[in-house]
């Protein structure tokens, strides 16, 4: 057995785009072992796109950890953008280049955070870096995670070059469930040439989701050349810790086993200002209710001067605002009940530990978490409430309700969590 | 003004100086030309922890290691070493045909791989003819005896030549004349600039307060530091078994920073004995180093030119203990700046708990400060003088760029 993951099963779909890995499941390491995938030194490469953010740096860190398990002489290079970049600690041999950082600033609408530079002069730069790793590198599998054109179409040109100089790599694309608004996306690919760059270039396309939970090549309107190519391989999420923690002083706001811990998280944090300040504002509320101890994780993102506003309310409530980094995943592991944005790794999150959770989806530009909130409302994983009505009263409400319930997801309805394990071994036994 | 690009270049092979530094002047150039664009080009693992200003973004490069006294391999990756220095190339190549760089400053060793440095930013004359290239060099980079027959050796000297348009020295031509002291050929030597000692960031006064359970910083406290760590354990560890030694006698604090690139078995052997003292903080890494030098009344540290800016800045007094390199860069910069009467010296050799505890207790109770610093003529402003160049540069070239204009169009 590799790693600590087993192989789950996969109920056949037919005439639709498949579910589970391509090979048998039981035969997956056989499989791997028949591809002599253990022992050689297979190079990764990895396209992450984030923007402000490390969402999607983390999804495919979380993949890179189980790369190295299944072949642990594997270098993975992971090229990235977020400033943060490479955030969690790399695994040996992988090491990371971190291009311009690329803010998207509405719908289609990016540009430079720092620099006084547009898209259209930014573009060049990093696709011209993206391209020269590439072909220096010359990996035999290079990872594209969220858009087959990445970017504003920067790696079109790059992924061409790419397959020319490069004619036995494997091209994987690595789709997060849930995209954004179908008809926005749709058109977006389309106007991009999305649809046709992977028609042409990819040779898997790996859905990080289930499709009982969100069908998303129907939603985004795959091509039967698209749905050949893809598989759904579950949700990528981290696993319990396996290191202590690397701040120890953080260990230190652990409540005593018999006081609950609420802890609210907002991904990289810079637009979780906000739900936060709603949160303390039930504190003093919740305080008369019930005994308890909250961490708000601020994330790298959040500005100091929401930090210090939020460091200034909680003054005399049980409440700690803390930065928790790489050790969030002990907080997450303790929790009693969750507060958190709708983002793709904390909701992975909440189905992988099982956790008692309240969703506040962000509002925009994206309809990626307003979607994914009405799904998890709807099969009963999380409560979910819209900023718009998000009030310190309706807030308190729902969260003495969770906590008066315990009410977790029921094993028997969570959806495939392996989905790190299934797309590293996907990836390495690419046909 | 015109808006302007400006690309740095730092690589680090195991400390953090070059790119810190880089990282200094790039700030100071962001806050004092507008409308300057800075992409910096750098291969520091843990260059996240770096702020930034607004108009400098950074390009993250994969590692190279130094291995044995010449050799180099690749820091992470499965790749040989020449593919990696290919993928660094290609990169930086890519990135000064796209962005088009004004100005390209390096800040590197130049002893390092320098065929390589010459296959990088070889093609930028003849290709960007109107980009300047210019190599920054610390104060000092050892013994004349040593660096010079290395750089003849390495063709060091018509490499730089043919490369660079100009050499800054961070350092005072009046302390240490760095064409002159190692002989730099005419051509080299007139391209040659000292720009005076970097200043060192200001700071503010940072509420410390995590650590206040178990130090108060209005008392007196030593700073020990190792720069970026990677050699600091034997100053840590000497510095530990005098205080261990001491007990509760010392009359003062100590706040010990390894670094950050200090090995983690090392570390933790440091940690745990430094967790049993009292009147100790340790830190691996701190944001507040400077904090923490503002307050301290003495420094010990390994002779950096780093950490000899920041002496310089906030006039501290300082024990250096240099590491012994190659090229002694630390030691002779140390000798140099103990013969000012500038810093105290405690030569590696002779190290011993006695010794370091002996030499801090003087120091510390020698009441008089850092004062023989005001009785030298010692240029600081090399941040404003590089500043200053840079729009010099910039007024040059725009006028040479009118000039091809009008003979292209008289012709």
């Amino acid at each position: 057995m590799i790693g600590d993951q087993s192989i789950p099963q996969f109920p056949a779909k037919n005439g639709k785009a498949k579910t589970g890995l391509l090979v048998p499941q039981e035969n997956g390491i056989s499989n791997a072992l028949n591809h002599r995938i253990l022992d050689r030194e297979l190079r990764v490469l990895i396209y992450s796109q984030d923007g402000f953010g490390l969402g999607h740096l983390r999804r495919n860190l979380n993949i890179t950890n189980q790369i190295k398990k299944i072949c642990p002489r594997a270098s993975v290079l992971i090229v990235a953008d977020s400033p943060v970049a490479p955030f969690f600690q790399l695994p040996p041999q992988c090491d990371f280049i971190k291009i311009p950082t690329m803010v998207k600033v509405d719908y289609g609408r990016w540009e430079s955070n720092r620099l006084t530079m547009n898209a259209s002069q930014l573009i060049p730069v990093r696709a011209g870096m993206i391209q020269s790793a590439a072909l220096s590198f010359r990996p035999d599998f290079m990872l594209v995670d969220h858009m087959p054109q990445g970017a504003l179409g920067e790696l079109s040109g790059p992924i061409k070059a790419i397959r020319r100089a490069l004619p036995d790599i494997k091209l994987i694309l690595g789709l997060r469930d849930i995209l954004g608004d179908p008809t926005d996306i749709y058109t977006q690919w389309k106007r991009e040439k999305a649809y046709k760059l992977a028609e042409k270039y990819y040779d898997k396309i790996l859905v990080y989701g289930s499709e009982d939970m969100y069908p998303s090549t129907k939603e985004y309107q795959f091509s039967d050349t698209l749905n050949e190519k893809a598989q759904y391989c579950g949700y990528v999420s981290q696993g319990p810790p396996t290191v202590p923690f690397s701040n120890r002083r953080l260990q230190n706001l652990l409540p005593k086993k018999d006081v609950p811990l609420i802890l609210v998280t907002g991904g990289g944090g810079y637009d979780a200002g906000q739900f936060m300040d709603v949160f303390l504002n039930t504190v003093r509320k919740l305080k008369k209710e019930i005994n308890f101890k909250a961490v708000v994780s601020t994330g790298p993102f959040m500005s100091p001067a929401q930090i210090r506003n939020l460091r200034q309310k909680s003054n005399e409530l049980p409440v700690w605002i803390a930065t928790l980094g790489i050790d969030a995943i002990h907080f997450t592991q303790r929790a009693d009940l969750m507060i958190s944005m709708a983002g793709y790794n904390t909701t992975s999150e909440v189905m992988r530990f099982r956790k008692n959770a309240v969703i506040v989806p962000r509002r925009g530009p994206s309809a990626e978490q307003t979607i994914r909130s009405e799904i998890f409302e709807r099969r009963n994983f999380a409560s979910s409430i819209h900023p718009r009505d998000l009030t310190a009263d309706r807030l308190t409400k729902t969260i003495l309700a969770r906590l008066e319930s315990g009410e977790t997801i029921q094993e028997d309805q969570l959806p495939d969590l392996q989905g790190a394990y299934n797309a590293a071994l996907s990836i390495l036994t690419t046909p | 003004m015109e808006k302007q690009h400006l690309l740095l270049y730092s690589s680090d092979n195991g400390g953090l100086g070059f790119t810190s530094r880089a990282v200094w002047i790039a700030s100071h150039i962001a806050e004092n030309l507008e409308k300057t664009s800075m992409l910096l080009l750098n291969d520091l693992p843990i260059i996240n922890r770096f702020k930034f200003p607004q108009n400098v973004d950074y390009v993250h490069l994969p590692g190279i290691l130094q291995k044995g006294d010449e050799g180099y391999e690749t820091r992470r990756l499965n790749i040989d070493l020449k593919n990696t220095l290919t993928l660094r190339r290609k990169i930086t190549k890519s990135a000064i045909k796209t962005f088009k760089p004004g100005l390209i400053l390096i800040e590197c060793d130049p002893a390092v791989l320098p065929y390589e440095m010459k296959n990088t930013f070889g093609f930028v004359k003849s290709r960007f003819p109107q980009t300047k290239v210019v190599w920054g060099m610390p104060d000092i980079i050892g013994e004349p005896d040593k660096v010079i027959p290395e750089w003849k050796k390495k063709n060091i000297f018509s490499i730089l030549d043919a490369l660079c348009d100009e050499i800054w020295v961070h350092g005072a031509k009046n302390i240490f004349d760095f064409a002159k002291k190692y002989e730099f050929p005419k051509s080299l030597a007139e391209k040659t600039f000292h720009t005076g000692y970097i200043q060192a960031p200001y700071v503010t006064r940072h509420r410390i307060h995590k650590d206040k359970t178990k130090l108060r910083l209005k008392k007196p406290f030593v700073l020990v530091t190792t720069g970026s760590g990677s050699n600091g354990f034997f100053l840590i560890d000497n510095y530990l078994r005098y205080l261990e030694h001491a007990g509760d006698e010392v009359p003062f604090r100590s706040v010990i920073v390894t670094g950050p690139m200090m090995k983690s078995q090392e570390k933790h052997i440091l940690l745990e004995r430094a967790e049993k003292l009292l009147n100790v903080i340790f830190h691996r890494y701190t944001k507040n180093l400077l904090q923490y030098l503002k307050y301290a009344q003495l420094v010990v540290c390994n002779g950096g030119f780093n950490l000899l800016c920041e002496i310089l800045s906030y006039r501290k007094k300082a024990i250096f203990v240099p590491d012994i390199s190659k090229a002694n860069e630390h030691l002779y910069r140390s000798q140099i700046f103990n013969e000012l009467g500038l810093v105290e010296l405690a030569l590696p050799n002779t190290l011993s708990p006695d010794v370091i505890g002996e030499k801090v207790l003087s120091s510390f109770m020698d009441k008089s400060n850092a004062e023989s610093l005001n009785s030298i003529n010692l240029a600081q402003d090399g941040l404003k003088t590089i500043v200053d160049r840079i729009k010099y540069l910039n007024s040059l070239s725009a006028f040479e760029m009118r000039h091809t204009e009008i003979k292209i169009s008289l012709s």
